[in-house]
């Protein structure tokens, strides 16, 4: 994957202590970074199926990956009047496809989407799912969706449109502690990461 | 970003700067449209002004070729310019929309590519070319597309989000748009049955060219929550944020590409028209004090003006218009933590007003009047902002993070009449639900003091407030600062103060400066992004002071914004000192640990055992000390329900320290028959450095060589550790159990420390038959062996 920087940093485990650790001076006093925060994945809802048009998607994705935005920044080698491309990093700690748990990643995006709103946040914990990168390394998010919230716990705001019969009522509240934003249901990354996997089923309608 | 990094993207986007052009990203703010001027980079005199083409007039330029099998280049032109007419038919807008002409060449993978050097466009549809305002470019086999989006994303499967895409990328300061770049992916328009599903998305791009943005209405169209009736899809805007997964969204949305109500007046305002047949309502909305009079404006609700119809006096979810107050002002101008500008280095503040007085106000001009009457009804209403709607999707100027309104607002019917304005103020009931701040004022300059017990409820009341404390801490302990953003209930906390956690109120964001520090430094510790711990609403940072110093805490808005309704809890959870600062290494000393945000439940651990809590006070808790090894042994405060944590490094020294030593009282004995006891024991004495002072409860670790002796204080073993008694002493008589000569020796915690003080002494064991010999001139004192027989 050409352009892609992959610095392994062999933290495979997933269940980093949730903390982020400051150093201050008494003079000078320099900054440290957060590192990402998860706890145990909690199990949220009944069993989900994906919308057949969704999983069609997953199968154009080259990078699907639960991380945390670490950087954001200008391509390091932008041509002379080209058009101006983002680098993103990521440390991610849950990679799906085309990308390992623990690595860190940078991928790029063309400026473009980036001019009307932000597309990530630095400190950000996404879910995202990545087109294949080409041979300049840009890519951008699969069919536009942007980059699904990740909760504390783990678990990710699925849109409920990606999911079949889908119904969020009630089972947020309990996994959350708190409110969950209509048109998503909180899916855990474990159960996502099975059906982007799983083939479609032939039977399954594509809504409406 | 390195500053080679940045140099190369400011060199970019000046080059863009000299051509009096911006290029750069930003919030979006809504309601209409989709950027306002700020206060920075655009002309004083556009503050505030939603940006438009100039002189309402947009000329847009086609790409050469054609754009699929079924769409040749003139048949597209008609296609495009169709699509625009969706736009420049509204008839309460005043908007020319013009065909210019090509572009110089048909924009294909032959000029469009990617390469490990980067991207590579043609010139005439880069941002810098104003000459051509609008670039159309017709992607006929999804190249460009691949080349921008990435691989796979021209793929018919993505025509929902990738049929056409792009929008304003160049502004000019005076407060409009000078370039503009769409992209229809030919490959969407492969057969005549796709071309209506096109039609419409390119009219949704199209919208945001012309500065349109995103608006929320009718939202029960998508959630199906009340199921939708045709006027309600009739009503649902062009510009809503997201569309739903169908196989055909023309069909699902019975929208074809036309202007709803919505659109039509969201339009209008960007490009009144004079004369127009339509009403405007515009005021503000309000918190209230808690008499129930108007205070600070309140920004992001979703205000909703439906008519009403006077044959069926029910209000239309087809004719209805929205408007997110406070769309002219600033959602997100940064803040003091993580600073004012983005990502690429460009201020947050170029967009949106700072003019306070817009920070509530709302306008809903393009009122329409079905019935062909001068007058209507319509109902105001108001609604939160879908939480989701935020980033690509944001809807209104909170798109970094929507703000669920404060109070009620019971909906009022107002009487709108053509060509007219009626004021109408939305005061929220309910609203003031908090008491007088009482940590304020604070500033950087005068931070407040932490209160005593490390424990506190106030708010970033005001636009712009962040609030400052003051601490002092000590060199090698480590804290943790938690903020809880809360929202207006009345429900009490544990801690007797009102209020739920909360993701949909204050975003806050915590930074640590060395007191005395310039105002307006960056904090060298924060926590730049919101809600980072595993409780609900929790911003939290953790922190080593390497110095002992007073410290400036500063907590802020993510957005830099600060409303009655930003409430928080803070708390500093920090161990300060332990006393005694030295006990026994055999533990059960009672220690008091003096520190800030104690609470019930907080556990202590000396080294890495854990101490028994017999009681915790918000600045005090005391503690039975278990035994643990002997020396410099970290004091670790845990708060299991937060997971706060405070070590106070080194707070306690237990038993023997670093600089102690021991020191020979008595090693020396006269022969002592095998089997027989010394006549006088070994006897040391721990004490510290300066030789004198005894060190009780100290480690000594009591062993011989050859090891064929056997020490009392050991219970007749070869060797044991013991503690020094209350004077620092230790002794044991020694019982030899072979001849030769033993040396006697007393380490101080040798298991902690690699190179123990140390002493020896000396017993020289005799055989049994010289004290037999010996004995029968000492007959009768063998039993008391442990006086001298000379």
């Amino acid at each position: 994957m050409p352009n892609l920087v992959y610095h392994s940093r062999g933290l495979m485990q997933r269940k980093v202590r949730p903390r982020v650790l400051a150093l201050l001076l008494a003079a000078g006093l320099p900054m440290m970074a957060s590192g990402p925060t998860y706890a145990k994945e909690l199990r949220v809802g009944p069993p989900i199926v994906l919308n057949p048009v969704v999983q069609r998607w997953m199968r154009f994705a080259g990078l699907i990956f639960r991380g945390t935005v670490t950087s954001i920044g200008p391509a390091t080698s932008p041509l002379a009047g080209s058009p101006a491309v983002v680098e993103v990093t990521f440390h991610v700690d849950y990679g799906v496809r085309g990308v390992r748990s623990g690595a860190k990643l940078t991928v790029r995006e063309w400026a473009g989407p980036w001019l009307t709103h932000p597309r990530y946040r630095v400190g950000e914990r996404v879910f995202t799912v990545l087109y294949q990168p080409n041979a300049a390394g840009i890519t951008s998010e699969v069919a536009g969706t942007g980059a699904l919230r990740v909760n504390r716990f783990g678990n990710v705001a699925v849109p409920t449109a990606w999911l079949i019969d889908s119904d969020n009522e009630g089972e947020d509240s309990t996994a959350t502690q708190g409110p969950l934003a209509p048109g998503t249901r909180l899916v855990g990354t474990t159960a996502l990461v099975r059906q982007i996997r799983a083939r479609p089923q032939p039977n399954q309608p594509v809504q409406p | 970003m390195s500053q080679a990094v940045s140099h190369l993207w400011r060199h970019w986007t000046r080059f863009a700067g000299w051509c009096g052009i911006l290029l750069l990203s930003s919030p979006a703010f809504s309601g209409g449209p989709l950027k306002v001027a700020g206060v920075s980079y655009f002309n004083s005199s556009s503050k505030g002004t939603p940006l438009t083409w100039s002189a309402s007039n947009v000329t847009y330029y086609t790409d050469l070729g054609d754009l699929s099998p079924v769409l040749k280049q003139t048949d597209a032109n008609a296609f495009v310019a169709d699509a625009f007419s969706r736009w420049t038919g509204v008839a309460s807008a005043s908007l020319t929309v013009v065909n210019g002409g090509s572009l110089a060449e048909d924009v294909n993978g032959g000029n469009v590519s990617s390469s490990g050097a980067g991207l590579t466009l043609p010139a005439d549809i880069l941002p810098t070319a104003t000459n051509k305002p609008v670039a159309i470019v017709y992607d006929y086999d999804g190249a460009v597309t691949e080349a921008l989006l990435g691989t796979g994303s021209s793929d018919p499967s993505f025509c929902l989000t990738n049929s056409t895409y792009g929008g304003p990328d160049a502004y000019s300061t005076d407060g409009h748009f000078v370039h503009a770049l769409v992209v229809i992916n030919g490959r969407c328009a492969a057969t005549s049955a796709s071309l209506a599903d096109l039609k419409y998305h390119l009219t949704r791009t199209l919208g945001r060219v012309l500065g349109l943005d995103w608006s929320q209405l009718n939202g029960n169209v998508i959630t199906g929550n009340p199921p939708p009736k045709a006027e309600d899809y009739s009503g649902f805007p062009l510009m809503h944020p997201q569309d739903p997964l169908c196989s055909s969204v023309t069909t699902c949305l019975r929208n074809t590409g036309v202007a709803n109500m919505d659109d039509r007046a969201a339009l209008s305002r960007l490009y009144p028209k004079t004369g127009s047949a339509t009403g405007a309502i515009r005021g503000s909305v309000y918190f209230v004090d808690a008499h129930g009079n108007k205070t600070q404006p309140m920004q992001g609700v979703n205000i909703v003006a439906r008519w009403m119809d006077p044959a069926s006096g029910l209000t239309s979810g087809q004719y209805a218009a929205s408007c997110v107050s406070g769309f002219r002002f600033r959602g997100n101008a940064g803040n003091a933590v993580t600073g004012y500008t983005d990502a690429t280095g460009n201020r947050f503040d170029q967009f949106g007003s700072d003019d306070t007085s817009l920070e509530g106000s709302f306008d809903l001009s393009g009122l329409e009047f079905p019935d062909g009457r001068k007058t209507a009804t319509y109902q105001i209403s108001v609604e939160a902002i879908d939480p989701n709607f935020t980033g690509s999707l944001g809807v209104g100027p909170y798109d970094y993070g929507q703000v669920q309104p404060a109070g009620t607002f019971t909906a009022v019917n107002v009487t709108v009449n053509s060509g007219a304005t009626t004021n109408q103020d939305i005061v929220m009931q309910g609203s003031a639900a908090i008491a007088t701040d009482l940590r304020e004022p604070s500033s950087f300059a005068s931070p407040a003091p932490v209160p005593a017990a490390g424990d506190w409820t106030a708010s970033l009341n005001g636009y712009g407030d962040a609030d400052y404390y003051s601490f002092s801490g000590h060199a090698n302990n480590s804290l943790s600062i938690l903020v809880t953003a809360i929202d207006g209930s009345t429900t009490i906390s544990a801690d007797g103060t009102t209020g739920l956690a909360t993701t949909n109120k204050a975003m806050p964001l915590i930074g640590i400066w060395d007191a005395g520090s310039v105002a307006g430094s960056p904090p060298p510790a924060f926590v730049g992004q919101p809600f980072n711990s595993l409780q609900l609403g929790v911003t939290r940072l953790d922190a080593l002071i390497l110095g002992d110093s007073g410290f400036i805490v500063g907590i802020a808005d993510l957005r830099g914004d600060g409303r009655p309704d930003f409430r928080y809890r803070a708390r500093i959870f920090y161990g300060d000192t332990v006393q005694p600062s030295r006990i026994s290494a055999q533990g059960g000393s009672l220690l008091t640990i003096q520190g800030l945000g104690f609470r019930v439940g907080t556990t202590v651990a000396v080294g890495i055992a854990n101490s028994g809590t017999l009681s915790v006070v918000a600045n005090q808790i005391q503690s039975i000390a278990p035994p643990g090894a002997d020396g410099v042994q970290d004091v670790t405060l845990t708060d299991p329900l937060t997971g706060a944590a405070s070590v106070i490094s080194g707070g306690l020294m237990m038993g023997a320290g670093p600089a102690d030593s021991v020191i020979l009282l008595q090693g020396s004995n006269p022969a002592t028959p095998v089997g027989g006891v010394s006549q006088n024991p070994f006897r040391v004495r721990v004490v510290q450095s300066d030789g004198v002072t005894p060190v009780a409860g100290a480690t000594v670790q009591l062993s011989a060589s050859p090891v064929n002796v056997q020490f009392a204080a050991c219970g007749g073993a070869t060797t044991c550790s013991v503690l020094s008694g209350p004077n620092g002493e230790v002794s044991s008589v020694i019982t030899p159990t072979a001849t030769g000569t033993y040396t006697l020796k007393a380490s101080l915690a040798p298991l902690t420390y690699t190179t123990p003080s140390f002493v020896q002494g000396t017993l020289s064991a005799i055989s049994s038959s010289l004290i037999f010999r010996w004995s029968t001139s000492c007959a009768g004192r063998r039993a008391t062996v442990h006086s001298p027989c000379l």
